[in-house]
C-alpha cells in the first residue's frame, strides 16, 4: 500500500515539476490569415486572426478567436459552470477551428513546442528551425513602417515576407523568424497562407509565456500530421480509431456504405508525407 | 604562362572584392558583455539591406556582401538598444561596436478585433455533414456517428451514457420515444445530425448544474419543413414450413414546422419485427426515476425461457401499432405536447424446459413442455406542458397508460397436462411537476412525482392441483388465484445551489411516500377449500414507506481532476397492516445515512483513473410482505412473514483507462465489489413439483465481484479494428433450501474477439466470437462442484456493394457448446436490396437452413436449467418502400 502511495506521489510530483520558464510577452503583433483549408483553391478562402505574443526569450503564437473561446470555457468550467453557459457566453465569437499554438524559445532557448488539437490535444518540441533568407532590394510601407522583401524555402513552401527593422526583433507569424526585423507580412509563393499584420501594442500587463494547462498527448512532428491527415481523409476512420469505438458499420436497408465528407489535408508544412 | 599568372591574380582578386566578409563583436556599452541576438544589416545607399547576420551567444558577427552589391552601411539593431549605423568604410576589421542601451519606441497599430455572430455556427458540438442521402431512416445515420452506439432495444448511448434529449428543429416532440423518429423519419428530410454534449436541458440550469449526458438534436431539410412528409411499405411473404402469409406494412405521415411538429402512423407485422420496441421510452428520467419504479405483477404468465438470439428469430407474432405525436409551439420557449399511441399485439410461444435443483438432501427435476398465446393491448397517453426560459422552467406532464394482457398457457410437466390462464392488467395514471426558478445568483427548485397504479392480476389453472395440500386429497376441477395489487407514489423535492471557491455545492431535500396495498384470495370451481386453507391464502395487506430526506453534494473539477460527494441524511417511517386472521399493525422509524464518493484524475492525456464509493439501504415493500400464500404461478407459491426486510449494501468501483490514439489502442480494466448484508434469508422447498418461498429472520451476507476488461487495437491494414474483452464475475450467497442452510458461489467468465476488415470499399466483412463459461458450486453444507458449462457463439456478416443501388447481405451465425447433448446450431440470412429513386425492393430470405429450435443451458442459484425453443422457420419476404 506505502508502495502505491509512493507512486502516486511521484506521479503527481512529476507534473508539478514541468519546466516553468519565467519569461513574460510586453508585445502583441496582431496577424489577420486568409487560408486555404482545402488543396482545392477555388474553394471558399478562410479567414483567421492571431497573435504573437513576444517575451524577452520566448513568444506564443495562438489563434485569437479559439484561445478566446478556450479561456471563456475554462473560466467557466473552474467555477463549476457547465457546457452551456461556456456556450452562451461564446456564442457571438467567429470561430476558426486553427487550434494550434507555437512556442518558440520553450521550454528552454532553442527549443519550439508545437500543440494543436485534432480531435485530441497534441503536443510536440522540436528545435528552433532556421530559415535561410534571401534579402530582396524591393520596399513598402505596411501600417506606417518601412518594410523590405525578403524569401526563404521552408519545409516545402517559398515565403515571400515584408519585414522592419525599425522593430528589430527577428519574430514573425507561424515558425518564421531570423530577419533583422519583425515581419509584417508573409504569403506563401501558392497564396494558400498568408499573415498580415494589423495591429501592433505594447501589454501593459505583461502576459506570462508557458503552455497552457492541459493534457496532452506527446507525439512527433510526423505523427501529428498523420492524424491530421487521417482526420481529413478519413474522418469515421479516424474517430473511431481515437475514441476506440470498433463498431462496425451498419448497412442500411438502402444497401450503401456511408461516405464520410472527406478532403485533401492542406498542411502548411508539405515536406512531410503520410506514413502509414 | 604571364597571362595565366595575370588571369589569375585578378581573379583573386575580384574574389575577395565581391566576397568581402565584416567581421566584428558587438557589446553593450553599458554593462560592456557581449549581446547576442543583435542584427547586423549591410546596407545600400537608398537605406535597403542587401545580406545581414545575428550575432553569435559571444556577440561576434560575420557578415558578407553578396556577389555584385554595393554596401554603404553597416547597420546593427538589437530590441531595447539604439540603432547605430556605420559607414562600410569607416569599419575596422574585427572591431567591437558598442551600443547604447535605449527603449525603441514602437509606434503601435490599434486594432479591434472582430466579434461578429457567425452565421450557422451552431453551440454546441455540431456534427455536420453526417447526412445519408440514401437511407431509408435516421436511424441508420446515427448508428454510424462517431462515439455512438444503439442498443438492440434502440437506446442511444454517446460515450458510453445515454442521451437525455432526443430534438427535432430543437423541439422536444417525441420525448423519451425517440424510437419511432429513428426508425421512420427519412433520412432524407434530415440535413444535419447534431450531437449536444453535456447537454442540459433546462435553460435555467445551463451554468450551474453539470451534466455529462449528451442530447441529439435532427436539422430537417428545408424542403422538408412545412410539408407533409410520408413513407408507404408493403411487404408480402410466406413461412416455408406453414405455407403461413407474411406481411408487414406502415402508413407514415409527418409535418414539421416552426409552429407545430407531428408524426402520425401505423404499422403492423407478423414477420417477427418487434414493432412494440418502438413505443420504448428512453427518456434520461427513466434512468433517474426519483424512485418512482413502475409496480411489476406478483403473477407470472406462461411463457418460454427467451434464447439469447435476435428476437425476430423467435418471435411469433401478429402486431398493430397505431401513434399520433403532436407538438404545438405556443410561444418561443412554452410548448404543449400531445402522445398517444395504441399497441395490439398477439404472440406465440411454444418450447421445452428442464430444471435440476440441486437441493442439499435431493435433485429435484422438472421437465415442461410449453405452448402459450398472449395477448396485450396497450394504451399511452401524454399531455405535457413546458416553459423553458432562462429565468423558470415549468414542466407539467399528466400520462395515462393502460395494460390489459390476457395469456393462455398449455403444460406437459412431468407427464401431467396443465392449463394455466391469467389476466394481467396495469393501469397508471401520474403527474410530473417542474419548477425551477433563478433568482440573482441561486436557483430554486420545486419537483412533484405523483403516481396511482392498479393492477388486477388473475390465474386460473386447470385441473386443480395439489389437491392433497388444498383438499384432502380430493381432485378439483380448478383453482383460480386472485391478486390486486394497488400503489400510490409521491415524492416531492425541493433544492438549492450555489457556486463557492470554485466548487459547486447543492442542498436537496425532499419527501417521498409509497403507500401500497395488496389483496389476494384463491378460489375452486366446483368445490370450497376448507376455512384454514383459504385463510392461508388471504392478504389483506397494507404498506407505507415515508422517506423524509436531505442530500448535500458537493463537487469540484477542474482540467485534470473531478470528484463529488454527497451525504444523504434519510428519516424513514415504515408502517404495514395485515387485516386478515393473523391481525398485525405495526411501524418503526430509522435514520440512515448514505454517502456516495466519485473520483476521477487524469495522470496524462493518455492515462485515467477512477473510483468510486457508496453506502445504501434498502426495505422491501409489500411484494416481499404479504403473510399469506399467493400462487405467483401453477407451480410457485411465496408468502413472506410480515417482517420488513432490510439490505445494507456497499459498492466499491475502480478503473483504469489507458488509450493511445496515435498507436490506435485502448485498454479498460473496471473492477466491482458489491458486498450486501440482508436481514432476511430466503427460504425455498420443495413439496412434489410445488417451489414454496418464504423469508426467514436471521441476518446473512453475501458478495458479488466483477472484473472487465476491454483491449481494442485498430491498423491501418485493410481499415482492421479488433477488439478483445474478457468479463469475470462471482457471486456468493446463502440461502435455505429444504430447511437446509445452503452457501453456493456462481462463477461467470466470458471472453469475445472480434474484427473487421474492409479490403476494398465494395467489400467488408466482420466476425466475432464470444466465449463463455459458468460453474456453480457449494460449500455449505458440504462441498460440491457442480460441472461447468462452456458456450460458443460465432457470427460472421459479409457485405458487398457492387454499385449505389445494389447491395448484398450476408449473415452467418454458429453456436455450440461442450454439451454433447446440446446440438449445434447455424443460421444463414441473406437478403438484397434494389433501390431506384425514392423507390426500393427488398428480397430478404431467412433462416435458410430451417433451424427450427434453439437450446440453451443456463446456471441459476443451485439451478441449472436446459431450455428449448422453437424459432421461426425459413421465411421468404418481398418489400416496397416508398417515401414521398
Amino acid at each position: 500500500m506505502k508502495n502505491k502511495i509512493v507512486i502516486l506521489l511521484l506521479l503527481f510530483s512529476v507534473r508539478l515539476s514541468a519546466q516553468m520558464p519565467k519569461d513574460s510577452a510586453y508585445l502583441q503583433v496582431t496577424y489577420l490569415e486568409d487560408y486555404h483549408q482545402e488543396a482545392d483553391l477555388s474553394k471558399k478562402i478562410k479567414n483567421d486572426e492571431f497573435a504573437l505574443y513576444i517575451g524577452a526569450k520566448s513568444t506564443i503564437f495562438e489563434s485569437v478567436r479559439e484561445a478566446r473561446i478556450k479561456e471563456t470555457r475554462d473560466s467557466v468550467e473552474a467555477r463549476g459552470g457547465s457546457f452551456y453557459e461556456m456556450s452562451a457566453l461564446t456564442a457571438d465569437c467567429i470561430r476558426s477551428f486553427q487550434y494550434y499554438r507555437i512556442y518558440k524559445g520553450y521550454p528552454f532557448d532553442g527549443k519550439l513546442t508545437y500543440i494543436d488539437k485534432c480531435g485530441e490535444w497534441y503536443k510536440y518540441e522540436e528545435d528552433t528551425p532556421k530559415q535561410s533568407w534571401a534579402i530582396y532590394p524591393n520596399k513598402k510601407e505596411i501600417l506606417g513602417y518601412e518594410c523590405q522583401k525578403a524569401e526563404t524555402i521552408f519545409r516545402g513552401r517559398t515565403w515571400q515576407v515584408w519585414y522592419t527593422t525599425s522593430i528589430p526583433i527577428s519574430e514573425g507569424p507561424w515558425k518564421l523568424s531570423g530577419l533583422p526585423g519583425l515581419i509584417l507580412d508573409a504569403q506563401d509563393k501558392d497564396s494558400v497562407f498568408h499573415f498580415y499584420c494589423v495591429g501592433i501594442k505594447e501589454l501593459k500587463n505583461k502576459r506570462p509565456i508557458s503552455v497552457m494547462k492541459g493534457n496532452y498527448i506527446n507525439c512527433s512532428r510526423q505523427e501529428l500530421f498523420n492524424a491530421c491527415w487521417e482526420n481529413a481523409n478519413d474522418y469515421a476512420a479516424y474517430q473511431k480509431k481515437i475514441l476506440g469505438n470498433t463498431e462496425v458499420e451498419v448497412f442500411d436497408a438502402k444497401g450503401k456504405s456511408y461516405k464520410y465528407p472527406s478532403y485533401k489535408y492542406v498542411g502548411i508544412e508539405t515536406d512531410l508525407g503520410y506514413t502509414k | 604562362m604571364r597571362i595565366r599568372l595575370f588571369i589569375l591574380f585578378w581573379g583573386c582578386c575580384l574574389l575577395i572584392l565581391t566576397a568581402q566578409t565584416f567581421k566584428g563583436r558587438v557589446i553593450n556599452d553599458t554593462t560592456k558583455k557581449p549581446i547576442e541576438m543583435a542584427s547586423v544589416s549591410l546596407m545600400q545607399a537608398d537605406s535597403l539591406a542587401v545580406a545581414f547576420s545575428t550575432t553569435e551567444r559571444d556577440g561576434r558577427f560575420s557578415t558578407t556582401i553578396p556577389a555584385g552589391r554595393k554596401v554603404r552601411f553597416l547597420c546593427f539593431t538589437c530590441m531595447g538598444f539604439a540603432t547605430k549605423w556605420i559607414p562600410t568604410h569607416s569599419f575596422v576589421e574585427g572591431s567591437d561596436i558598442y551600443l547604447q542601451s535605449k527603449a525603441i519606441m514602437i509606434k503601435e497599430v490599434k486594432y479591434v478585433s472582430r466579434r461578429l455572430k457567425q452565421q450557422g455556427d451552431t453551440l454546441k458540438y455540431s456534427v455536420s455533414g453526417f447526412r445519408m442521402p440514401q437511407d431509408r431512416c435516421i436511424g441508420d445515420v446515427i448508428k454510424k456517428l462517431p462515439g455512438i452506439e444503439v442498443s438492440k432495444e434502440g437506446l442511444i448511448n454517446y460515450q458510453g451514457k445515454p442521451i437525455n434529449s432526443f430534438y427535432i428543429e430543437g423541439l422536444n416532440l417525441l420525448d423519451g420515444k425517440y424510437n419511432l423518429a429513428t426508425n421512420n423519419l427519412s433520412a432524407k428530410a434530415v440535413k444535419e445530425v447534431q450531437v449536444l454534449e453535456n447537454h442540459q436541458k433546462i435553460a435555467a440550469l445551463r451554468g450551474k448544474s453539470f451534466t455529462d449526458n449528451a442530447a441529439l438534436n435532427l436539422v430537417l431539410e428545408e424542403k422538408a419543413k412545412s410539408q407533409i412528409l410520408g413513407a408507404m411499405d408493403v411487404g408480402l411473404g410466406v413461412e416455408d414450413k406453414t405455407k403461413d402469409v407474411l406481411w408487414s406494412n406502415r402508413l407514415l405521415g409527418m409535418f414539421f414546422n416552426g409552429k407545430m411538429q407531428n408524426l402520425s402512423m401505423y404499422k403492423n407485422d407478423n414477420t417477427g419485427l418487434d414493432v412494440a420496441s418502438e413505443l420504448n421510452v428512453f427518456t434520461f428520467e427513466r434512468f433517474q426515476s426519483e424512485g418512482a419504479s413502475q409496480e411489476s405483477f406478483a403473477l407470472s404468465p406462461t411463457t418460454v425461457s427467451s434464447p439469447n438470439l435476435d428476437r425476430q428469430r423467435y418471435y411469433f407474432n401478429k402486431t398493430h401499432l397505431f401513434t399520433v405525436n403532436n407538438l404545438w409551439k405556443l410561444a418561443k420557449d412554452k410548448d404543449v405536447r400531445f402522445q398517444g399511441s395504441y399497441l395490439h399485439d398477439e404472440q406465440a410461444e411454444n418450447g421445452s424446459l428442464v430444471s435440476t435443483y440441486f437441493l442439499p438432501n435431493q435433485t429435484v427435476t422438472i421437465d415442461e413442455n410449453t405452448t402459450a398465446a398472449h395477448t396485450n393491448d396497450v394504451i399511452d397517453g401524454e399531455l405535457a406542458y413546458n416553459l423553458n426560459s432562462k429565468k423558470c422552467y415549468l414542466k407539467n406532464s399528466i400520462k395515462f397508460h393502460g395494460t390489459w394482457g390476457h395469456n393462455n398457457g398449455w403444460m406437459q410437466t412431468n407427464g401431467n397436462a396443465i392449463n394455466q390462464m391469467t389476466n394481467l392488467d396495469r393501469q397508471i395514471v401520474s403527474n410530473d411537476f417542474q419548477l425551477i426558478h433563478n433568482m440573482n445568483k441561486s436557483t430554486f427548485r420545486l419537483a412533484s412525482v405523483n403516481k396511482y397504479s392498479n393492477l388486477p392480476q388473475h390465474l386460473t389453472v386447470t385441473p386443480g392441483q395439489y389437491s392433497d395440500l388444498l383438499n384432502n386429497g380430493n381432485a378439483y376441477e380448478s383453482m383460480q388465484q386472485y391478486l390486486r395489487l394497488r400503489s400510490f407514489f409521491s415524492h416531492t423535492y425541493t433544492s438549492f445551489q450555489h457556486s463557492l471557491f470554485g466548487m459547486h455545492i447543492e442542498y436537496r431535500a425532499g419527501l417521498r411516500i409509497k403507500a401500497q396495498s395488496l389483496q389476494s384470495a384463491l378460489t375452486t370451481s366446483g368445490i370450497i377449500f376448507s376455512q384454514a386453507v383459504r385463510d392461508s391464502f388471504l392478504n389483506r395487506s397494507n404498506f407505507t414507506e415515508t422517506d423524509l430526506y436531505l442530500v448535500p453534494s458537493i463537487s469540484y473539477q477542474n482540467y485534470s481532476f473531478k470528484s463529488e460527494l454527497s451525504v444523504s441524511a434519510t428519516l424513514a417511517n415504515l408502517y404495514q397492516q395485515n387485516r386478515t386472521v393473523n391481525n398485525y399493525k405495526g411501524s418503526e422509524s430509522h435514520l440512515l445515512f448514505e454517502p456516495k464518493l466519485y473520483l476521477r484524475y487524469s495522470l496524462s492525456a493518455l492515462l485515467d483513473i477512477f473510483a468510486s464509493a457508496s453506502y445504501s439501504h434498502g426495505y422491501s415493500d409489500i411484494n416481499t410482505l404479504y403473510p399469506g400464500y399467493v400462487f405467483t404461478d401453477y407451480r410457485s407459491a411465496s408468502a413472506y412473514g410480515g417482517e420488513l426486510a432490510l439490505a445494507k449494501s456497499a459498492n466499491i468501483n475502480g478503473g483504469i483507462q489507458f488509450r493511445n490514439p496515435i498507436k490506435g489502442y485502448f485498454f479498460n480494466l473496471t473492477g466491482t465489489y458489491l458486498p450486501v448484508y440482508r436481514n432476511m434469508l430466503s427460504s425455498t422447498r420443495f413439496n412434489g413439483i410445488l417451489q414454496q418461498r418464504v423469508n426467514v429472520l436471521q441476518g446473512v451476507n453475501s458478495d458479488m465481484y466483477n472484473l472487465d476488461a476491454q483491449y481494442n487495437q485498430s491498423f491501418s491494414f485493410w481499415k482492421t479494428l479488433v477488439k478483445t474483452g474478457f468479463t469475470y464475475s462471482s457471486n456468493t450467497d446463502t440461502q435455505l433450501w429444504n430447511q437446509v442452510l445452503t452457501k453456493y458461489s456462481v462463477n461467470s467468465t466470458t471472453a469475445s474477439v472480434g474484427f473487421f476488415m474492409q479490403p476494398c470499399k465494395l467489400l467488408n466483412w466482420e466476425e466475432k466470437s464470444t466465449y463463455m463459461t459458468s460453474a456453480m458450486k457449494t460449500s455449505e453444507p458440504e462441498k460440491i462442484s457442480y460441472p461447468s458449462i462452456k458456450s460458443f457463439q460465432h457470427k460472421f456478416t459479409l457485405n458487398v456493394i457492387p454499385s449505389d443501388w445494389f447491395q448484398l447481405q450476408w449473415v452467418n451465425e454458429y453456436y455450440h457448446s461442450n454439451d454433447k447433448g446440446i446440438d449445434n446450431k447455424f443460421f444463414s440470412d441473406v437478403s438484397f436490396s434494389y433501390i431506384f429513386g425514392h423507390n426500393e425492393l427488398k428480397f430478404s430470405a431467412n433462416n435458410i437452413f430451417n433451424t427450427d429450435a434453439y437450446q440453451r443451458i443456463n446456471i441459476g442459484s443451485l439451478s441449472q436449467s436446459v431450455s428449448t425453443c422453437m424459432l421461426r422457420p425459413r421465411q421468404f419476404l418481398v418489400k416496397y418502400l416508398f417515401d414521398f
